[in-house]
């Protein structure tokens, strides 16, 4: 089997998914995984797809923008997956959340310094919201996995000391506190 | 993978709403610290608690920073220390308090609990000898708790103990008059004691416990409030009682997974066997932390009216529901505690005059303790607080439940002066007591009172 990672966006309205899948399954293409997510009214999706036969990227992206120019209006990028060879590191998976008053830099700051650091983002959440005190803040929220080599109590005094600078309250905390207080099966 | 709504949920609780570790409790037999001199015991108690607990609050900290969740108090709980008293002489319990004392300090722990006696049947001459030590290792000591269980289901009440416990507790107020008789809250006389809770100063460790385990205390009044506040906000107050339940159980499950999530660790990383978390609504001073505002948050604006005690009892099973689903560990006291000087709201409620004694009484019947944290007037006669311990260990003995009394009478002191103890435990003003003197002779009966007609199961 051949693998491609396909990435969509759009404006956000019924029967993209339909479409692009229906693009892929013409080429006998199945779906391995798909995540997909809308933000300030803009539709994206990521999938894995398996194919019998192998396809040029670009011919993939042109097969799937032409198939779907009927029903919507798509950018669409595509990449052949490339087998996984470097051993991964040990990782364990921590919460970071940060809020406070809004201003340019601030996604910017932190991933740098989780960059720095090695750590990777898993996912990521960052929205302007007013607070209890009918203020606009920025509140950011991000799955990130640190390498065990790490001392998270340091790594806490630095994002703390990232959080003084730009007036953010910073909190770096172990992914199973919030496992345990919302999953109903969870093994600790 | 997690999402966002999760995240913001428990960074709510853990920071906007005072949830936290309210003690790490490591319990330890010390049975084997028996020896044929005091100063041996003192000799083998100290290396040993200073051995089990010595990375006790390093790893407590280090472990509640990992998931943001602080643990106030590293606490050790023994198995009855009367027990190892067993042949010794007049000076030994003292000798043996101070020794513990030293123990704590070196471990940087805040309490050691388990200066115990289990006299709910009988009373040993080792168990005759702790208590009468109590006025003397209470104020000369800081760190040692002390409990005594006068009564239990199988047993009844043994008034004999009880008796003996309202002379002892005035003679420790006045032990202690330049704290104000302080000194009486680091003792708990006990109904059905249980042999696992984490919470001071009721916290030994029972027959049947192996040598050492972790339990855990969680608290978090102010999480359920909010809760409840929140989910009200939500509906626009269009919500029924069973609907509050709901809340109160769901909170109650989220907040024992942490502790229990803490706890755990901890005891992993000691190579100590973990033994229960015990989810109780335990109030501190702090306003908003306060099983009072819960009370509020359920309807009962004047803490003490009518409904008070049956708001209490809902509030306490849906806790103990919640932490049962949670965790198969679950033990202690689990539910919601009422002690008056630590939580501002029913210190409010008692100033006001909305809530008496006789209430509290009627509330510690459905809730998970019993009086506690109460100021009385110093001069109050002690058949009249054997004759309070009384009625609360009836309460215990018939509804099979645990009961205890942490009572403070507070030398020249009068009804309705205000009494502050500082820190977590608080300020009060004292409670009036009426008919003082009323019970004399049926306490000075003494005796037993025989174990209900329900003990009687098997």
């Amino acid at each position: 089997m051949f693998t491609y990672v396909l990435n969509v966006m759009s404006d956000d309205h019924p029967g993209i998914i339909a479409a692009v899948t229906s693009a892929v399954e013409a080429l006998g293409g199945n779906v391995d995984s798909c995540s997909q997510t809308v933000l300030g009214g803009y539709f994206t999706l990521i999938m894995i797809v398996s194919l019998g036969e192998a396809i040029d990227p670009v011919a993939l992206r042109e097969h799937v923008v032409r198939e779907t120019a009927g029903s919507c209006k798509i950018d669409v990028s595509v990449r052949a997956v490339a087998e996984e060879s470097k051993e991964k590191e040990k990782v364990e998976r921590f919460v970071i959340t940060a809020f406070g008053k809004d201003q340019v830099g601030i996604v910017r700051r932190f991933s740098e310094y989780l960059a720095d650091h090695e750590m990777n983002i898993t996912d990521m959440y960052g929205c302007r919201r007013e607070n209890s005190d009918g203020e606009m803040e920025f509140l950011l929220t991000g799955q990130v996995e640190i390498p065990v080599r790490w001392n998270y109590t340091l790594l806490q005094c630095d994002l703390q000391a990232i959080g003084d600078q730009l007036g953010f309250t910073v909190r770096l905390q172990h992914e199973n506190i919030f496992m345990a207080t919302n999953r109903i099966r969870y093994r600790n | 993978m997690l999402n966002t709504d999760e995240i913001l949920s428990t960074i709510e609780m853990l920071h906007a709403e005072h949830l936290d570790v309210r003690a790490v409790t490591l319990a330890l037999n010390v049975n084997d610290c028996a020896a044929p001199t005091g100063d041996g015991v003192c000799q083998k108690l100290f290396t040993k608690i200073t051995t089990f607990a010595e990375k006790l609050v390093s790893t407590c900290d280090r472990i509640g920073n990992k998931y943001g969740i602080p643990v106030i108090n590293k606490r050790v709980a023994l198995s009855p220390v009367s027990t190892i008293l067993a042949g010794h002489g007049r000076q030994a319990p003292l000798k043996i308090a101070r020794a513990l004392d030293r123990a704590a300090s070196e471990c940087g722990i805040d309490f050691v609990g388990g200066f115990t006696a289990l006299v709910h049947k009988g009373i040993t001459p080792a168990e005759d000898m702790l208590i009468r030590s109590l006025p003397e290792v209470l104020s000369q000591t800081k760190q040692v708790c002390s409990s005594v269980n006068v009564a239990s289901r199988k047993a009844g009440v043994n008034m004999n103990a009880v008796k003996m416990m309202g002379g002892i507790i005035r003679d420790i107020a006045f032990a202690t008059e330049d704290i104000r008789g302080f000194g009486c809250a680091k003792l708990v006389v006990f109904a059905n004691i249980p042999e696992d809770s984490p919470f001071m100063a009721g916290a030994y460790m029972g027959a049947g416990e192996p040598e050492a385990t972790i339990n855990i205390g969680v608290s978090g009044p102010g999480v359920v409030s909010s809760a409840l506040k929140r989910y009200k906000e939500l509906h626009h107050g269009d919500v029924t009682l069973d609907q509050l339940a709901e809340e109160i159980k769901i909170t109650s499950f989220r907040v024992t997974r942490a502790g229990e999530l803490i706890g755990r660790e901890v005891a992993r990383e000691l190579g100590i066997e973990f033994g229960i978390v015990d989810l109780s609504l335990a109030p501190t001073p702090t306003v908003g932390d306060s099983v009072g505002e819960i009370l509020k948050a359920l309807g009962i604006s004047r803490i003490g009216a009518p409904g008070s005690t049956a708001a209490v009892a809902m509030l306490n099973d849906a806790v103990k529901k919640g932490g049962l689903f949670a965790s198969s560990s679950v033990g202690g006291l689990s539910g919601a505690f009422i002690p008056v000087s630590e939580d501002s709201a029913l210190a409010e409620a008692v100033e006001s005059g909305a809530l008496v004694l006789e209430k509290l009484e009627a509330m510690t019947s459905v809730c998970s303790v019993g009086l506690d944290m109460i100021a009385i007037p110093g001069e109050t006669r002690p058949e009249t607080i054997s004759a309070i311990i009384a009625d609360e260990m009836a309460i215990g003995v018939i509804n099979n439940k645990t009961t205890a009394v942490r009572i403070i009478p507070v030398p020249g002191a009068k009804a309705g002066e205000f009494v502050d103890f500082g820190g977590l435990f608080g300020s009060t003003p004292i409670l009036e007591l009426r008919n003082d003197g009323g019970s004399e002779e049926f306490i000075n009966y003494a005796g037993r009172i025989p174990a209900p007609l329900q003990s009687l199961s098997n």
